[in-house]
């Protein structure tokens, strides 16, 4: 087990916050912002449930406060892997123990060093997941480009995030299938542009295994 | 925003490096133009292939990820800090009006006093306020009647703008129109140069296709072209039978004389009548001896009969036969050696044989006969309708008039003609030629 592993920045805004800084409250408040969502989503990924899920994401903050505030051993660790990783750990717990009867006792479970892992490293643990929590990475910033197109593209583009088909869209906002396509062609190239000046590399094909 | 502006700005458009503004506009037109949208597709596909099915484009699949709405995503963001340290912020929040409270409870001395002065301020704030108003509603109505003033001014000036441009409008139209015009006039000017350089150009081609010049004429030079056509200068090419009969007089030195003239010919029994002309002449014997008309047709019905005068003659008596040996008309003896012969003894297309008898102290002597004919009213049409028409051409008359058989005017024509060609032969050859036949040597 290597530590340079664990404390490679992986995700996102808040890939590069440790544990040791999450004490600091402003601090855990901001990384609760930003992380949030993506748990969310993850933890939907995982269960199918959006209730069940968030459940899970709420409790898994709860635990991360409790960890950071008492009982912390690795202030060096990457906390939203650590994070993420709960929310893996305890997902599966809930699939486990039937979805219906939700059993908030697994919170009693001692987090100890050896929640990171048995001699593997976070990134080999979450190796079967990985897709997942870059697909959601992925979606994220998707949503935020969104806001900076303009115009009729955003208009589509909105409307398509919301499922609506291509040819309901062309009928509410009163233009021609064809011109609707052509909005989603110059959404994608914009959309691409921008991912890549992310960071995020958008020509391998990913195989993401979604659920839901 | 026009098509152009649309192509100019269609590659910003796709790539998003316009702004809000230009792209709204850009989007205004695309949803109406068909043929920009056109455009906008050809740069889409020249830009790459699009899969737009869900399978096989990622960014297609990860959009259609469900992601919590964000009402959810702020409740549960609440919810987990306020389970975290919510009791704390609430706390926080009771605190901080009620030490406010009590420091306002506990103002000072210095604070009341302070707030009386902003009390009396603010009078003096009111009557300030009040001028200003009063100053601004001034400032306001003069700036009305001037703008009023301005407006009116702003009208008349636009009316005059407006005439102007009417004016000026009239102006370029009438230019417009006179453009118009000179352009046709131009046009017309050329096509007629043109028609004019390939006239010239047609003259020069026959100019270079000339032989030779023949003879100098009272209205130019005659020419003789490579195909056989005779010109006269100033005047196109002559019409077939005249050039062909002008060829023949030119060449032969004789024209084919026409039917009439043929049968009469024959009938005076040409040959033998100058043989004995020849013959008459030659004699030393006192005859006289016919000038004129002599073999050769004559126009008039009264011709004028000339002959030689005979020595010692007392004088002359002429007597005409028909061509059956009938005495037609004779005149009593008289000096004169010429005579007209009255209306009503000729008549037209007939030959008539002459005779003098001149009258010495003891004898008379016999001129030998010689003949003439009377040209027939057709023919007569014919040659002076001719005659008007080449007025100017001594050889086109000559040759005229030595095919009717008028041989006496083809040879006046002709001296005339060798008057201006003095050195030409072919006019020499001509002249002997109708000489002889007249029998003038």
């Amino acid at each position: 087990m290597q530590k340079s592993n664990r404390k490679k920045p992986a995700f996102g805004l808040c890939g590069g916050i440790t544990l040791g800084e999450l004490r600091d409250e402003r601090k855990f408040d901001d990384f609760v912002r930003q992380s949030y969502e993506r748990l969310l989503g993850f933890a939907y990924q995982l269960l199918g449930n959006w209730d069940d899920a968030e459940d899970v994401v709420q409790t898994v903050f709860m635990e991360l406060w409790e960890l950071v505030t008492k009982r912390l051993k690795e202030p060096n660790a990457n906390a939203i892997a650590v994070t993420y990783q709960l929310v893996k750990r305890r997902t599966s717990d809930l699939r486990i123990k039937q979805p219906s009867s939700f059993n908030p006792e697994w919170l009693e479970e001692p987090f100890s060093e050896e929640a990171f892992g048995d001699g593997l490293s976070w990134e080999e643990e979450m190796k079967d997941v990985e897709g997942i929590v870059i697909a959601i990475e992925k979606r994220r910033a998707i949503c935020e480009c969104g806001n900076q197109f303009q115009g009729r593209a955003r208009e589509v583009f909105s409307l398509f995030l919301q499922g609506v088909p291509n040819a309901e869209i062309a009928k509410n906002l009163g233009i021609s299938a064809a011109r609707v396509s052509q909005l989603m062609k110059i959404v994608f190239i914009q959309l691409k542009q921008k991912l890549q000046e992310m960071g995020y590399d958008c020509n391998e094909t990913v195989n993401v295994p979604l659920k839901f | 925003m026009r098509c152009e502006d649309v192509h100019k700005r269609v590659l910003d458009y796709v790539m998003g490096k316009l702004t809000e503004a230009e792209v709204t506009a850009m989007d205004k037109h695309l949803d109406r133009c068909e043929d920009c949208t056109k455009v906008v597709d050809s740069y889409l596909n020249e830009l790459g292939l699009f899969n737009l099915e869900p399978e096989k484009n990622e960014l297609f699949r990860l959009m259609r990820i469900p992601m919590p709405s964000q009402e959810r995503v702020k409740a549960g963001i609440e919810a987990v800090l306020q389970a975290i340290h919510g009791p704390k912020a609430i706390a926080e929040h009771e605190v901080a009006p009620t030490v406010k409270e009590q420091k306002s409870k506990t103002a000072s001395w210095a604070e009341q006093f302070g707030a009386l002065v902003g009390q009396f301020a603010t009078y003096w704030v009111y009557g300030l306020a009040t001028v200003a108003v009063a100053g601004l509603i001034i400032f306001a109505w003069n700036e009305h009647a001037q703008r009023k003033a301005f407006e009116h001014q702003i009208a008349s000036l636009q009316m005059q703008v407006n005439l102007l441009r009417r004016q000026n409008e009239a102006v370029k139209r009438e230019n417009e129109t006179l453009q118009r015009k000179l352009e046709q006039a131009l046009l017309e000017r050329q096509r007629t140069q043109r028609v004019f350089e390939e006239r010239q150009k047609q003259l020069e081609k026959r100019l270079a296709q000339q032989v030779f010049v023949l003879v100098r004429d009272r209205a130019g030079a005659v020419t003789i072209n490579a195909d056989g056509t005779v010109r006269l200068e100033g005047r196109q090419i002559l019409p077939l039978p005249f050039a062909q009969q002008v060829k023949e007089l030119i060449t032969t030195g004789a024209v084919k004389p026409s039917k009439p003239a043929l049968l009469a010919m024959a009938t005076l029994n040409s040959g033998l009548m100058l043989n004995t002309l020849r013959s008459a002449k030659v004699e030393t014997s006192q005859k006289p001896i016919p000038i004129s008309p002599v073999l050769t047709a004559v126009r008039s019905v009264c011709p004028k009969l000339q002959w030689k005068p005979v020595e010692g003659a007392k004088g002359y008596k002429v007597m005409i036969v028909d061509k059956n040996d009938k005495l037609l008309w004779q005149t009593k003896v008289e000096a004169e050696t010429k005579v007209i012969v009255p209306s009503g003894v000729l008549r037209r297309g007939q030959v008539y044989f002459w005779q003098v008898e001149a009258f010495l102290n003891e004898q008379s002597n016999l001129s030998p006969v010689v003949g003439f004919w009377v040209l027939s009213e057709e023919e007569l049409k014919e040659v002076t309708k001719a005659e008007r028409k080449f007025q100017g051409s001594a050889l086109v008359l000559a040759s005229l008039y030595a095919h009717h058989g008028l041989y006496e005017e083809a040879l006046a024509q002709i001296e005339r003609l060798s008057e201006m060609n003095p050195t030409s032969p072919f006019v020499q050859g001509i002249l002997n030629n109708l000489k002889r036949q007249l029998g003038r040597e």
